[in-house]
This record gives structure tokens, sequence and C-alpha cells, in this order.
């Protein structure tokens, strides 16, 4: 019998093609910075011990790297300091959040809002979901800026059972509380999606009627490491969209398709308006699932998932160049890189999230164990 | 406060929201799907052959089997041979002999994994070309079981992969026992499955019986219904789970809107309160996994955690998936 392949998360460079649309040239670098930027690369790439390589090669993968940073969109990002989940101060700081979003907040006015949570499993003392109260303040938000209706749905990957996520996650007696509805999107009624980049190569994929239904899709995802993708945030947050009633628990035909494909794929196919990452309590270590907590303090949000995400990775110590599904994202015009995004709020100091073994290339001090959730600033 | 004759409500509920073509959604109102179809079925609906015989089921094909029983012995109500050998009823025998036929030859596919089980061992996948996971296996092999297959080699060859994919808990986790050297917890639901194809009186079984009592403490009605059958299979009293189920039921006799909570409601209520829900079967003649047990324990004790992890460390992700 021949050796099976197991599924392989490709790398920023496997199977990700220029999308054929036009992506818009943006400007917002100056030439200084781009001069500088320019050496920095150069300089990096010799202190790599690029031996061989000719230097006018490596000045030439520095000027193709300027220009992909300068067609990125120039976007920005929220972050406030949120010390606990105190439902008042989370309802002030989310209706703040988005209404310094003005096209954001444009659209949420009379709109279908759909919240998409990230709810794993229940676990004791692991922060593993977003959390309940962070949910049903994003619904008072939403509401206090005109959303029609207020809507959460969520397909859990792992778990069927998705009455008894709810009810022990806190999430069924919040959103009684505030009147919001829950969908559970595994059972939904689908729809079939061709997906515009098919990176995965499943062509279409049936996804949730309420999900693409919904005028403004707000992906409410955790700050957590993960054990595969490296971090699980807004982005990675899209698998729960997918319906297990046809793809099965857990959604695996997108793992043997390959993570960062799928995670492309799903972010192009239903590309959600505006993201929110709870990291009021962290998971570090050995995410997604079995981390241990770090009270990280935070609460990010925007409009762009790309620039939310590689926010939240740089907070946690990351290297967004070698988190591939960013690198990959970045290729696609999606944002990334920190000149291309403003950053505002709450000051904070970066943190150093401990990732398990095979994920420590992806920091910036690699030989650091983590910061074992001792938040600094 | 409980209905009177809980089986029977939620019976009549099911059969009051069934679609105009007789089978059930999901979801109230949405399109006829096959896993909901077949456990209302199982629970004593009446059968909607002609969808049965020409819908596409999915993976829910694996149930069919299971839940619309065999020709000895029919589970619908007015059942018997006449019943079973009547020209409508003939339609949905065959279907259900094509569907065993597609239960032997869909396999899930190996994969090289990051923890301490047998990627090698083949049971079920949800869709073809993935990986094998727990649930579709326990629903092939409950289908096999009720077909007197025990013996086959697909039904050893999942049962060796059920065994080896149990938790250090006694219960199961949709797939994995664990991951990067980390014990996985088990699902009370999925441990529900299983039991009801692992052959009593064996070590497995009673770990996996003694975890499924956590659904007293963290009741729904999905984990409640399955612990009922799985007890019921074991030869043991549900009382207790069968107490906290109905206590969940509502006045209309549903369990909810979500359609396949109330029927798998509704199998555990006829089997307590009738004796004849298919999904707990004879038990008498099985595949015997005691050798199964002692290796899978052996090689475990043979690896310790850090080493396991050391490996799992060096290895690509396997079809396992963490959201």
């Amino acid at each position: 019998m021949s050796q099976p392949q197991p599924p392989q998360p490709p790398s920023a460079q496997d199977e990700v093609t220029e999308p054929a649309e036009d992506r818009p040239v943006l400007e917002g670098l100056t030439d200084d910075d781009l001069a500088k930027e320019h050496r920095a690369i150069t300089r990096r790439k010799l202190m790599a011990g690029a031996a061989g390589i000719a230097g006018v090669n490596v000045a030439a993968l520095g000027i193709k790297r300027l220009a992909d940073i300068r067609r990125q969109p120039e976007a920005r990002v929220a972050r406030y300091r949120v010390p606990t989940y105190d439902e008042a101060a989370l309802v002030d700081v989310l209706t703040r959040g988005i209404a310094s979003f003005n096209a954001v907040r444009a659209q949420v006015r009379d709109a279908t809002v759909l919240l998409k949570p990230n709810l794993v499993e229940v676990l004791p003392d692991r922060p593993v979901n977003t959390d309940a109260r962070l949910l049903g303040a994003a619904v008072e938000a939403f509401r206090k800026h005109g959303a029609r209706e207020v809507i959460v749905g969520e397909g859990p990957g792992h778990h069927r059972d998705t009455e008894l996520i709810t009810e022990l996650s806190g999430v069924t007696e919040v959103l009684s509380r505030v009147g919001a509805r829950f969908v559970d999107l595994n059972l939904d009624r689908t729809t079939p999606v061709r997906l515009p980049s098919n990176f995965s190569k499943l062509g279409t994929l049936e996804l949730p009627e309420t999900l693409m239904r919904a005028d403004l899709v707000v992906s409410v995802a955790k700050l957590k490491t993960h054990h595969w993708a490296g971090a699980t945030l807004t982005m990675k947050n899209l698998f729960g969209t997918v319906p297990g009633a046809i793809y099965g628990w857990p959604k695996n035909p997108l793992h043997w398709a390959g993570i960062v494909p799928s995670i492309l794929d799903l972010w192009q196919a239903i590309r959600p308006g505006f993201g929110i990452i709870d990291g009021v309590i962290a998971m570090e270590g050995d995410g997604p699932i079995m981390g241990t907590p770090v009270p990280a303090e935070i609460v990010f949000m925007g409009p762009s998932l790309t620039a939310l995400d590689a926010e939240a990775c740089r907070f946690m110590g990351f290297d967004t160049d070698k988190v591939n599904f960013l690198a990959a994202a970045a290729r696609l015009g999606g944002t990334v890189h920190p000149r291309r995004i403003e950053v505002e709020g709450d000051t904070f100091e970066d943190l150093d999230f401990a990732v398990v073994e095979h994920m420590r290339e992806l920091k910036l001090r690699p030989g650091s164990a983590g910061s074992r959730g001792t938040a600094r600033g | 406060m409980p209905l009177a004759m809980p089986h029977q409500g939620a019976l009549d509920w099911l059969t009051q929201h069934a679609n105009h073509d007789g089978a059930w959604p999901y979801r109230l109102g949405g399109p006829s799907q096959g896993e909901p179809t077949l456990l209302a079925v199982a629970a004593g609906a009446p059968e909607p052959r002609v969808w049965l015989d020409t819908a596409d089921l999915g993976w829910a094909e694996l149930l069919l089997p299971a839940a619309v029983g065999s020709p000895a012995r029919p589970t619908t109500t007015d059942g018997g041979l006449a019943v079973a050998l009547a020209p409508e009823q003939l339609a949905s025998i065959n279907r259900r002999e094509l569907a065993l036929q597609r239960i032997l030859v869909s396999k899930g596919e190996a994969a090289a994994v990051p923890g301490d089980f047998d990627g090698q061992l083949i049971g079920w996948s949800w869709v073809e070309g993935t990986f094998s996971w727990v649930q579709p296996t326990a629903w092939a092999m409950l289908s096999l079981r009720l077909a007197s297959m025990t013996h086959h080699p697909r039904y050893e060859e999942g049962l060796a992969l059920l065994l080896d994919r149990q938790c250090e808990d006694g219960g199961w986790n949709h797939g994995n026992p664990d991951t990067l050297g980390q014990e996985l917890t088990g699902y009370l639901y999925l441990t529900g499955w299983v039991l009801l194809v692992l052959p009593p009186g064996t070590e497995s079984a009673e770990r996996g019986l003694a975890f499924l009592e956590g659904v007293r403490r963290t009741p729904s009605t999905t984990n409640l219904a399955l612990a009922v059958l799985a007890r019921l299979a074991h030869g043991l009293d549900p009382a207790v789970e069968h107490e906290l189920l109905v206590a969940r039921q509502q006045a209309d006799g549903s369990f909810g809107e979500a359609v396949e909570r109330t029927a798998v409601a509704a199998c555990a209520l006829r089997a307590v309160e009738r004796g004849d829900c298919p999904l707990v079967a004879d038990v008498t003649a099985e595949a015997q996994p005691r050798g199964i047990e002692a290796e899978r324990t052996a090689r475990r004790a043979a690896e310790g955690p850090a080493r396991r992890a050391a490996e799992a460390s060096d290895r690509r992700p396997p079809a396992e998936e963490l959201p």
C-alpha cells in the first residue's frame, strides 16, 4: 500500500495566484519610506546569508516586495484596553469602535447584521470561545448604530451538540436577555457559492443562506494561537460558516484542500465587512483548544480582516511574513504590512505569546518561551 | 410539566411538521434532509418511502439501513411480514440493500496523524476522500450490525478504529483521542453513538458508559437521548437520563425547533416506552474486541506522552481539524 499523503498546509507561495481584477494603486508611503524599506529588506536578505544570490536579484526582490506593500490598501484598526468582561463597558467600547469607522456605521443602518462568533466547545478554565458577554455587547452596539436585525450565527466545527455549547458557554442566556436570534449555521438552508479565488480547488461551496443574505457579516473572533495555522482570528473563524450538515464535523474537506487555501477562499467568497477580536482573555500555547489563558485585556476592531489579523499577530509577537495565511492574503491585496495600517485607540506593548514547538519559527523572538500570561504595557 | 405520553407527543409533533414530501428538514421551513428524516423514521414516524427511495441522502445513507429496519423486523407500527412485502415497502427495502452495498465500498482515507492513534485504520468519513471519523463510522457499523454483518472485515476494522480512538476519559471525541501530546476530552453524544455498536461487558464499553454518566451534570437533549439509547443497549436502567430528557420536552411535544433534536429524543422515548427502537440493536453476535483493546493498551503503555509529543511535532497537520 502506498503511503498516504496527509493534508498539507500550503506555503504562502503555493497555489496562490494573482486575482484577475485590477487591484487599486495605493499611495501613502513617501519616497523616503520606500528607500528605507528597500535598504532594510536588502540588508535582511544579505544578513540572512543568502550566499550566491547576486546583489541585483536581492535588489529586485526588495523592489517587488515594496511594490507589493504599496498595493495593499490603507486600513485602520482600532484597539482598546478592556480589563474585564463588564458588559456595560464592552457595549461602550464596541459602540465607540464601530462609530470610528464611518463607512461601516453607514452600512449598519437598517441592515441585517450577522455576528459570527468562534464557538468551539466548553472546557473549564480555557478561553476557547468568543466570550458570550462580548457577543451580547456586540449585539447591543450594532443595534445602537441602527441595525434592523442582529443575528448570531455559528456552525461549530467539532461539536455537533450546538445546544450544549451555546448553553454552557452562556450564549443562550445572553442572547435570550438581549433578544437576539441564534442560527446554527451547520444546519441552515444552504446556497451554492462559487469560490472566486478557488485556491482550494473545491470550486463551489454550499454556504448558509442566513450568512449570504446578511447585509453585513461580522467575524467576532477570539485571540488565540493555533497549532496548525499559527493563529486563529477573524479569517480562520470563517471555517465555522461551512455547514457541517453537508461537510461533516469537522469540516474535513477544507483541511484536505489545505487550511490556507480554504481560509483565503472563504475570505474572498464571504467578504465580511467588519471584524472584532476578543482578546480580553486570550489563549497562548497549544491553541485553539488546549492552550492557556492570557489576560491580554484587548479588543481589536476594524473593517479589514487581514489588517486586524495582522495587528493581532504582531501583538502576539508573530512575524506576519511567516504566518502563511497572512502572507498569502497580502499577495492578494489584503492589508497586512504595518506601514499600511493605522492603529488607533489605546496604547499597548506587544506581547510574546507561547506557541507549540513547531510554530516557533513564526515568532519574532523564536528563542523566547513566551509570556505565559504576563501582559506588559 | 412532563407530558403524559412523551413519545406520542414527540411523534405527533414530528408528524405535524413533516414537509409536503413526507420527509423532515433540519429546521422548520427548510428542505427535506436525510438525517432528520431517518431519525424521525427510527422514532416511529411514517416512512416517506418515495422520498427515501429517490432522495440523495449523502452521508445520512450510512444510517439508512439502521433507521428503516429490515424485511424481517419492520420498524413501522403497522409492521409485520405482510407490510414488509407490500410493493411500496419493497422499494425502500431495495434502497436499504443498496445503502448496505454503498457502506461496504465507501471508506475513509488513511493519513499520518499527530497523536497516539492509528491513522491507517479505515472506517467511514463524512465526505468521500477524507479521513475516517467517529460518528459516520458508528452509523455505518450500526447499519451493518442490524444487517447481521458484524463479522464482515469492514465492521471488524471499524470496531478496531473506534477502540483506538477512545479518549483517556473513556469517551470519544469526533476523531482523535489526543493531538500533539495533549489528551482530548470525549463528547457525550458521540460516546452515546459509539456505545450503540460496542459489545457490552468490555472494558471500553464500561469506561464509555461511566463517561456517559456526565450527561447528568451537563444535560442537553441530544446527549440525554443518546445516553438513554446507549444504556438500554447495554442493559442498564436509563431512568435518570429519561427523566431529565422528558423534563426538557415542551408542551407541544417538541424539544425545540431543531427537528433532528426532537427526532433523536423521540427515538430514546420510543426505546423506553415501547422497547422497539431500531437504533438499539441486538448485541448477542459481535466481533470480539478484547484482543484489540489489549494491543492498544500495550502500545500506549510503551509510548510515554513525551515521546508521543516529540513524534507529533515532526509531523504535518492531520486530517483532524481545529477551528
